[in-house]
């Protein structure tokens, strides 16, 4: 597997750009072609991670297809974590169907209540009237993995608005390229169920994505971590199998960056560049029971 | 596409209702995965991966529904993606498997839609949020108004009537008598068409598909292993594109003027362009459109290029598009017979793999070899295209 990032552009994430929703993107996509050396005529897709909750309204993309890039043109969106749409980004160029697409992906919470949006994922009639909330299952589910009533810090994660994209393309001479994904992998543990490790979705789709890689963990030269903001990186290093000391994460961890976190992590890692195999991983959910994974090599 | 070509192993769906109260949001999942891997001869230990197919959460009032069903399709341990382009949601599922597979990312993929929209008040409420609050919600713009002013162009430029309109939902309604899983099963006649009550200019009640409940799945797999089961079908070619939100961008525009919808054609050419098909209307034996409204489904016969431009009138005036016409549409009864939003262009891939497979039971039009199936989303605005054979390239 090999689809070369020719480009990227990040908008920072702050509490409140003070942008349009359609400017935060345009500014990623097009800032985006610009670093690739592309025009958006030579893209044949756009995919994109967004969430319509988040954005406030029923079908977030909708009014976003200038943008993002997508008018005239493959429009994929998915509803989980970005690095699913580079999975998907990936398997466009692998499949040999497109020679350069866009992956956007964004979250505009100053415009959402946060607080209000993560009980609505929950089991409506059992589980959301008791006011559980999703770091109350995370607790529950810890506390049966230890065997023993773990108490969960309350942690303030804040919201913020972010907006990512970069350019993936085929290798191709003479073109760009800041890095290449060079493996992908996802799992999905048990809604709200005890029985399993919490880490074991992450562990799964880092194994599954350094196999597609063709690697090992011991290879693995840095992890960068989106997500998982209640979880320190001991555990998260155990579970994906190598040293704590190569756990790297933003530096405002209680951040909420919505769909954006796996892409952004994975971006945060080419500025600078870190030098050999990274492996890109991306928890999330009520209690950590999705979990996407990418291998990045820089050339 | 230069990987392995993807296929079609098998196809299960539920029944469709306003409200199915029978069954809680998962069990309506499990019957359609029950049956789709019952179908494909396939345990769900083959599976590697999910890719779930809903629209927008609001109609199911649980974020990110797919965790809520994942026993329920057995996702746990598996890559799940949930995808998202609105009505045109269950078109894209099986488009981002069949990459994932020709990819070699994964061999078998299991495709899930879902929609139960009556866990909403007003489905009408929730589909208004995807306006600007300000210019738009206001003046109740809205799906069916929308499509009202498409008809209403339709009119002005190709000479729509309304004996057109009523034709095809009689043909649609005529052809669910077939189809056990579909939502409106019953005989309608033109006249009752015209009668039927007034929605907004041109558009009538009867003209127009109902909302549902409902899942559907499809089990995909290379053509290579798909070639050791009993039966498949095989995707041939695949498209996809989106047009501009704004329906004033759209107007003036030769290519359409918004009668015909512009983003359809693109992803059908696209189709066609990949599974090497030159003329559609010659070479396609059986369509599946995704067409919620009677004068949309005249509009795609022209985006479709079943039709030459402006002429879609002709094929409802030849009954070219009837069971027994050259080239049936909807033999199913189609979206204007049941209409699980989210899951309505999944339920058109599946049909159509029933079709090539001869396995459409009553309503399989005879020695359907390649068939269309496509889904749309937005006022005119998200498209797919699929084109699936009987053998594999």
């Amino acid at each position: 597997m090999q689809a070369v990032i020719a480009g990227y552009h990040v908008l920072p994430p702050e509490p409140d750009i003070p942008m349009a929703l359609d400017e935060m993107i345009y500014t990623a996509t097009s800032g985006a072609l610009r670093d690739a050396g592309l025009g958006i005529a030579d893209v044949s897709g756009s995919f994109m991670a967004a969430s319509d909750l988040y954005d406030g309204r029923a079908i977030s993309t909708m009014t976003l297809t200038g943008s993002t890039g997508s008018f005239r043109r493959n429009e994929m969106r998915v509803c989980t974590d970005s690095l699913a749409a580079l999975m998907l980004a990936v398997a466009d160029i692998e499949s040999g169907v497109s020679d350069a697409v866009i992956v956007c992906t964004w979250s505009k919470l100053s415009d959402a209540d946060r607080d209000a949006i993560l009980p609505l994922g929950l089991e409506p009639v059992y589980s959301r009237g008791l006011g559980f909330h999703p770091g109350v299952a995370l607790a529950l589910r810890t506390s049966a993995e230890q065997a023993a009533p773990t108490r969960l810090a309350p942690t303030a994660v804040r919201s913020v608005d972010v907006a990512t994209a970069l350019i993936l393309t085929r290798l191709t001479p003479g073109r760009r390229r800041r890095a290449d994904v060079v493996g992908i992998g996802a799992s999905t543990g048990p809604y709200l169920r005890p029985g399993a490790p919490v880490l074991a979705p992450v562990a799964k789709a880092a194994a599954a994505a350094l196999t597609s890689a063709g690697r090992k963990a011991g290879d693995v030269s840095r992890v960068r971590v989106a997500g998982m903001q209640h979880l320190d990186d001991a555990p998260i290093a155990d579970a994906v199998g190598v040293p704590v000391d190569l756990i790297a994460r933003r530096p405002e961890r209680y951040v909420d960056l919505g769909y954006a976190a796996g892409l952004h992590a994975l971006l945060s890692g080419l500025e600078p560049p870190d030098s050999g195999i990274t492996l890109v991983i991306a928890g999330g959910g009520l209690s950590m029971e999705t979990a996407y994974a990418a291998v990045v090599e820089t050339p | 596409m230069s990987g392995p070509q993807a296929a079609v192993l098998g196809f299960g769906q539920t029944r469709y209702k306003t409200s199915r109260l029978d069954v809680g949001t998962p069990e309506l999942v499990f019957e359609a995965v029950s049956r789709a891997l019952a179908d494909a001869d396939t345990e769900l230990s083959e599976i590697d991966a999910v890719v779930f197919a809903s629209a927008p959460e609001v109609f199911e009032g649980v974020y990110e529904p797919e965790r809520w069903c994942l026993d329920a399709f057995g996702g746990v341990g598996k890559p799940v993606i949930r995808v998202h382009t609105g009505g045109a949601t269950g078109g894209s599922g099986p488009l981002a498997a069949a990459r994932l597979i020709s990819a070699g990312v994964y061999e078998t993929v299991l495709v899930v839609g879902l929609q139960r929209t009556s866990e909403t008040a007003d489905a009408q409420a929730v589909f208004t949020t995807i306006f600007d609050p300000i210019y738009e919600q206001d003046v109740q713009l809205n799906v069916i108004t929308g499509i009202a002013l498409v008809a209403s162009r339709q009119m002005k430029y190709f000479g729509l009537t309304e004996d057109h309109m009523a034709w095809i939902s009689v043909k649609n309604f005529t052809n669910a008598l077939r189809n056990p899983y579909a939502h409106l099963q019953k005989t309608i006649t033109e006249k009752d068409v015209k009668e039927s009550r007034s929605l907004a200019h041109p558009l009538r009640l009867l003209h127009t598909c109902p909302r549902s409940d409902g899942s559907a799945a499809v089990v995909m797999t290379t053509a290579a292993k798909a070639k050791t089961k009993a039966h498949a079908a095989y995707v041939k070619g695949l498209g996809c594109a989106a047009d501009v939100y704004r329906i004033g961008d759209r107007l003036h525009d030769d290519e359409s003027d918004f009668a015909i919808p512009r983003a359809q054609a693109w992803a059908a050419t696209e189709a066609y362009r990949e599974a090497g098909i030159t003329n559609p209307r010659r070479e396609l034996d059986v369509v599946e459109v995704y067409a919620p409204f009677a004068n949309l489904e005249i509009a795609y016969y022209e985006s479709l290029q079943l039709a030459p431009h402006g002429r879609g009138i002709e094929l409802v005036e030849t009954g070219a598009t009837a069971m027994d016409g050259d080239i049936p549409v909807v033999p199913s009864g189609g979206c204007m017979t049941a209409n699980p939003i989210g899951a309505t262009g999944l339920v058109r891939f599946g049909e159509a793999a029933l079709q090539v497979m001869g396995r459409a039971g009553d309503h399989q039009v005879d020695g359907a070899r390649l068939a269309l199936a496509t889904a749309c989303g937005g006022i005119d605005q998200f498209y797919t295209a699929a084109v699936l054979a009987a053998e594999p390239d």
